[in-house]
C-alpha cells in the first residue's frame, strides 16, 4: 500500500527497512525529507528553467526565494510535526552508540538541505542569463555601440577639449603655492589622471595640464570590463579611430546599431527615475551644455533602456561570480545549526524544560542589555558575562549526576550549555582579542596591520570550526548520559 | 490437577470456544518461537477472524480444531520449559509524600514475580496510581528501597526500559496505529522480518488485525487499550504496570483482557509480573495472584494475608425483600446487615455461610445473587 504522495516503491521500501532495522534513523524522517526536498528541488529547477524569462528586464528572483522560503518553512513545520510523533530516546527504547550524534548530523543536514531550497531561483536564472548572453560579445557589442554613435554624431558633439591643472603633491603640504581652480593630487592619483586624460601637456614637473574629450563612452559597463578578456576602447582611442573617421556608410550604422540597441535595451524601465550607472559621465568633460549634449543622444537613441538592459543582464549574469561563498556557507551553517540544536534539545528534553530554557534566553538577554547599558560595559564584559552564564550553567547542569530526581532547573541548564557550547570558542576568542585590542591601541598602533587581521580571522575560523566539533564530540560522550540520567529520573 | 496446554485447546474447540482456542493457540507458538509455527498460526486466526463483510471467506469451526490439532501435532511441547518464578521488583516500606498537597502514601512493600499478577484495589484517591508511579521510577520515593533485581547498578533509564507503565488516559499516538506497533518492537531490538512476524503476531492475539491501518482518532478507548497493551508488550518489558486498565473497556472484553494477561504474564517467551490497579473487584481477584486494598496511603489488607483475617464470613446477596425480613430470618446467627446501593452485605461471626443461605431460602427470601466476599477485599468497602 502506498501510503504517501508521488513516493516511489524504494521509497516506501527503505522507509519500511528503517522502521523495522533503524527505528531512530527512520523517526528522524531524513529519508522522506531528503527524497520530497530533492524531488521539489528539481521541479523548481526545471520550472525556473523553461519559464519565460527575459534577462534584459528586472530580476524577481527576492520575490521567488521569498515565495519558495514560505514553502520550506511550511514543509519545515511539517517535518517537526512528523518529529513529535516517534521518539526512541523518549520511550526508554535501546540506544546505541552513535545513535545521538547520527540523529544530530541528519537533523543538521535536514536543515541545511531546506535552506538551500531558496538560492535555486536565482542560481538558475544566472546560469541561464551566462548562457544566454556571452560576457565578450556583450563587452564587444558595448564597444561597438560606442563606436558607431560617436560615427553617427560626430557633427553634434562638441570639439572643443577641457583642460584640467594637476599638480603633484609631496605629503601633505604642496611644494607650489596654492592656486585657484588647480587639482592638488598625491602621486599615485596624479600618475593615474595623467595616464588616462585623453591628453596632457607637462609644464614644469609635477604640473601637468590634462585635456578631456567629450565622453564617448556612452555605455560601459563595468562589470562586462572585469570579467570580460576584450577591452573596449576609451574616448581617447574612439576619438581617434572613430570620430576623426569620416568615411563611414552612415545607413549602414545606423542599421547595425539599431539591430544592437533592440538586443540589449530593457522594455520595462522607461520610466525609472534614476540613469543607469553605465550611461554616466566617466571623466571630467561636465560642463552643462556639454550635459545637454550627452542627454539629447543619449535619449535619441534610448541610452536609458540599453543600460538598464545591461545592468540587468550583468546583474544576473556575475551574481554567481559576485557571490561571498563563504558568508553564505556561514549563513547556511549557523543557521542549521542553531535550529538542529533546539530540535535536537526539544527532543531530549521535556516540553516544559525547553520552552522555559527558551524564556531563560530571553530574560537573561534583556538582562544582559540592561547591565551593558548600565555599567556601560565595553566588548570585554560582554564576553565575560557570557562565560559567566556558561559557567553557572555547566554547574547547575553537573547536578544531574548526584540527582535521583528531575529537577527543572537542572534541565534548564542542561539545554543551556547544550545550546551554547558550540559558540563558547568563539566568546573565548572573541574575549581574548577585546583584551588584546585595547592594549594594541594602548600602544599606539593605530595603523591598519593585515598580519593582526589575518591571525585574528585565522583564529575566529578556528574556534568555529573546533565549536562544530566540540559540540560533536560532547554530544556523544557528555550530553547523551545528562539528557538519560536527568530525563528518566523520577519527579518530585 | 493441571491440565496440559494442547488439551486446554482441544477442550475449548470442543466446546464451541474457538476464538479463546485460536488465542491460546498462538500463544503456545509464541512460547516455541517458531517463525513457521507462528505464522501458521497467524494464518489460522486470519482466516478465522475475518471482516462480517468477508463472512462467507470464514474458516468453519471444524476447520480450525482440524487445522489446529494439525499445528499442535507440530509442536514438540518436550522442549518447553516453564522458566523458573523470579523476583523482578521488590519494594519495601516504600513512602511518598506530595510536596503540594496533604495526601502521602505510607510505607508500603510489594514484590513483583514473573508470571505473578499483584492487583491494587481501593476507593479513588487513596494512593494506588501513586504507589504504581513509584514502583515504576516516575516518583521519586521519600523512604523505603526498591530493588530491580535483574538489573545491575541500573540508572533510571534502565529501569524505564525494563518497567513498563500504562496509564489510565493513554497518551495518543500518532501516524498509523501499526506503525506505532513496528516501531515499538524495533526500539527493543526485534529487527528485520521477526519485527514484521511478532507485529501480526500482536495484531492477531489481540484481534486488531482490521485496525491496524487506522489512526487513533478512529478506534474507541476500548480498541486503544488494546493496541496500547500490545504495543507495550511488544517492547518485552520485565514488569508490566497498568492504571485501570479495564475503565474503559465493556464487561466482555474486561474479562478478554483479563485471561490474556493471565496467559501472557506466564509465557515462557517473556515471562512478566504484572500489577495493577482496578475498580472491578472481583474481576481482578480472579486473575490476581495478590490483591492488596489500599486506604488513605495504607496498605490494610493483602489475600496473600488471610489467616491475618477475622473468622467472620462476609457475603453478599441482591434480593427484593427487606432488610427485617432479612434480619428475622438469621437472627440465630446474629447477623450485621448493611445496604450496599442495592446488595446486602451481611457478615456474622456465629454461623457458616451455607446453613445461613439455606435459612434465607428456607424464609422464602428470593435471593437473586450471592457472592461469598469472606476473603474477598470487597468486605473492606
Amino acid at each position: 500500500m502506498n501510503k504517501r504522495p508521488l513516493a516511489p516503491k524504494f521509497l516506501n521500501k527503505l522507509d519500511n527497512s528503517l522502521l523495522l532495522n533503524r527505528p531512530d534513523t527512520w523517526s528522524t524522517r531524513f529519508h522522506l525529507v531528503f527524497y520530497y526536498t530533492i524531488i521539489f528541488m528539481i521541479a523548481l529547477a526545471i520550472i525556473c528553467l523553461t519559464m519565460p524569462s527575459d534577462a534584459r528586464e528586472k530580476s524577481f528572483y527576492a520575490l521567488w526565494s521569498g515565495s519558495i522560503g514560505v514553502l520550506v518553512a511550511i514543509g519545515f513545520i511539517v517535518w517537526l510535526v512528523y518529529l513529535f510523533r516517534f521518539n526512541v530516546f523518549k520511550q526508554y527504547g535501546s540506544v546505541f552508540p552513535g545513535d545521538r550524534l547520527k540523529t544530530f548530523l541528519l537533523y543538521f543536514f535536514i536543515i541545511a538541505l531546506l535552506s538551500i531550497v531558496v538560492y535555486i531561483p536565482p542560481v538558475i536564472e544566472s546560469i541561464k542569463a551566462d548562457l544566454e548572453y556571452n560576457t565578450e560579445t556583450i563587452a564587444k557589442d558595448c564597444n561597438r555601440i560606442n563606436e558607431l554613435i560617436t560615427q553617427l554624431e560626430q557633427d553634434n558633439v562638441p570639439t572643443e577639449w577641457q583642460p584640467d591643472t594637476l599638480i603633484r603633491t609631496y605629503g601633505t603640504n604642496p611644494s607650489v603655492g596654492y592656486r585657484e581652480g588647480v587639482e592638488y593630487l598625491d602621486s599615485n592619483s596624479f600618475r593615474s589622471r595623467v595616464i588616462n586624460s585623453d591628453s596632457a601637456s607637462q609644464i614644469q614637473v609635477g604640473v601637468v595640464v590634462v585635456y578631456s574629450f567629450f565622453d564617448l563612452n556612452f555605455v560601459n559597463d563595468y562589470r562586462i570590463n572585469q570579467y570580460a578578456t576584450y577591452h573596449a576602447k576609451t574616448t581617447k582611442q574612439l576619438y581617434h579611430a572613430n570620430y576623426l573617421n569620416r568615411n563611414f556608410d552612415k545607413v549602414a550604422c545606423k542599421n547595425e546599431l539599431q539591430k544592437l540597441l533592440s538586443k540589449y535595451s530593457s522594455a520595462q524601465n522607461r520610466n525609472n527615475y534614476y540613469y543607469p550607472y553605465n550611461t554616466q559621465y566617466n571623466n571630467n568633460y561636465n560642463n552643462n551644455s556639454n550635459i545637454d549634449v550627452r542627454q539629447n543622444i543619449l535619449e535619441k537613441y534610448r541610452m536609458y533602456d540599453l543600460g538598464f538592459g545591461i545592468e540587468n543582464i550583468s546583474t544576473r549574469k556575475f551574481r554567481l561570480y559576485d557571490i561571498r561563498y563563504s558568508d553564505h556557507i556561514r549563513f547556511i551553517y549557523y543557521f542549521s545549526l542553531v535550529i538542529a540544536l533546539l530540535v535536537f534539545v526539544f527532543r531530549h528534553s521535556t516540553i516544559k524544560a525547553f520552552f522555559l530554557s527558551l524564556l531563560t534566553a530571553a530574560v537573561l538577554s534583556i538582562l544582559s542589555g540592561l547591565f551593558v547599558a548600565i555599567l556601560n560595559f565595553r566588548e570585554t564584559g560582554i564576553f565575560i558575562l557570557m562565560l559567566l552564564y556558561f559557567l553557572i550553567f555547566l554547574l547547575l547542569a553537573a547536578r544531574i549526576f548526584k540527582s535521583n530526581k528531575r529537577s527543572l532547573i537542572s534541565g534548564i541548564a542542561l539545554n543551556a550549555v547544550v545550546l551554547m557550547i558550540p559558540f563558547i570558542p568563539i566568546i573565548i576568542v572573541g574575549f581574548y582579542y577585546s583584551i588584546n585590542t585595547y592594549q594594541y591601541y594602548e600602544y599606539g598602533n593605530f595603523d591598519y596591520n593585515p598580519e593582526y587581521y589575518l591571525q585574528k580571522q585565522l583564529h575566529f575560523t578556528i574556534a568555529e570550526i573546533s565549536g562544530g566539533l566540540i559540540l560533536l564530540v560532547l554530544i556523544e560522550t557528555l550530553f547523551k548520559r545528562l539528557f538519560r540520567l536527568w530525563y528518566a529520573s523520577p519527579e518530585d | 490437577m493441571t491440565i496440559s496446554p494442547q488439551s486446554e485447546i482441544l477442550s475449548f474447540l470442543a466446546h464451541g470456544d474457538t476464538s479463546l482456542a485460536i488465542r491460546r493457540l498462538l500463544d503456545l507458538t509464541l512460547e516455541t518461537a517458531d517463525r513457521q509455527l507462528m505464522s501458521e498460526a497467524i494464518s489460522i486466526s486470519r482466516a478465522y477472524h475475518v471482516l462480517p463483510e468477508n463472512e462467507h471467506t470464514k474458516l468453519s469451526d471444524d476447520k480450525v480444531a482440524l487445522l489446529s490439532q494439525d499445528l499442535l501435532n507440530k509442536i514438540d511441547f518436550s522442549k518447553q520449559k516453564n522458566k523458573p518464578q523470579q523476583i523482578l521488583v521488590t519494594a519495601n516500606q516504600i513512602s511518598k509524600k506530595y510536596s503540594k498537597g496533604n495526601f502521602s502514601l505510607k510505607p508500603t512493600s510489594v514484590d513483583i514475580e514473573s508470571g505473578k499478577i499483584v492487583g491494587v484495589v481501593g476507593q479513588n484517591g487513596n494512593g494506588k496510581t501513586t504507589l504504581l508511579r513509584c514502583i515504576a521510577g516516575q516518583l521519586a520515593i521519600d523512604n523505603g528501597h526498591i530493588q530491580y533485581s535483574l538489573l545491575e547498578k541500573p540508572d533510571h533509564y534502565a529501569i524505564k526500559n525494563h518497567i513498563v507503565f500504562i496509564p489510565q488516559r493513554i497518551p495518543r499516538w500518532f501516524g498509523m496505529l501499526k506503525d506505532n506497533l513496528h516501531f515499538s518492537a524495533a526500539i527493543s531490538g526485534n529487527n528485520g522480518e521477526w519485527n514484521n512476524l511478532l507485529v501480526d503476531f500482536m495484531l492477531e492475539r489481540f484481534q486488531l488485525n482490521n485496525y491496524a491501518h487506522l489512526t487513533w482518532d478512529r478506534i474507541s478507548s476500548g480498541y486503544r487499550t488494546r493496541f496500547e497493551i500490545a504495543r507495550i508488550l511488544l517492547q518485552q518489558p520485565k514488569v508490566l504496570i497498568l492504571d485501570e486498565p479495564l475503565a474503559n473497556l465493556d464487561i466482555n472484553a474486561q474479562q478478554t483482557l483479563l485471561t490474556d494477561l493471565r496467559f501472557l504474564t506466564k509465557s515462557s517467551y517473556n515471562p512478566m509480573g504484572v500489577i495493577l490497579t482496578s475498580q472491578q473487584l472481583h474481576e481482578v481477584e480472579k486473575v490476581a495472584d495478590t490483591v492488596m486494598l489500599i486506604r488513605d496511603g495504607v496498605c490494610v489488607f493483602r489475600t496473600d494475608e488471610t489467616t491475618k483475617l477475622s473468622s467472620e464470613i462476609f457475603f453478599e446477596i441482591e434480593t427484593v425483600s427487606e432488610r427485617d425480613e432479612i434480619v428475622n430470618a438469621l437472627r440465630a446467627f446474629e447477623p450485621i446487615v448493611k445496604f450496599n446501593g442495592g446488595f446486602y452485605t451481611i457478615s456474622s461471626s456465629k454461623g457458616e455461610m451455607h446453613i445461613m443461605l439455606s435459612e434465607l431460602l428456607k424464609s422464602g427470601i428470593r435471593v437473586t445473587y450471592f457472592r461469598d466476599i469472606s476473603k474477598s477485599t470487597k468486605r473492606f468497602f
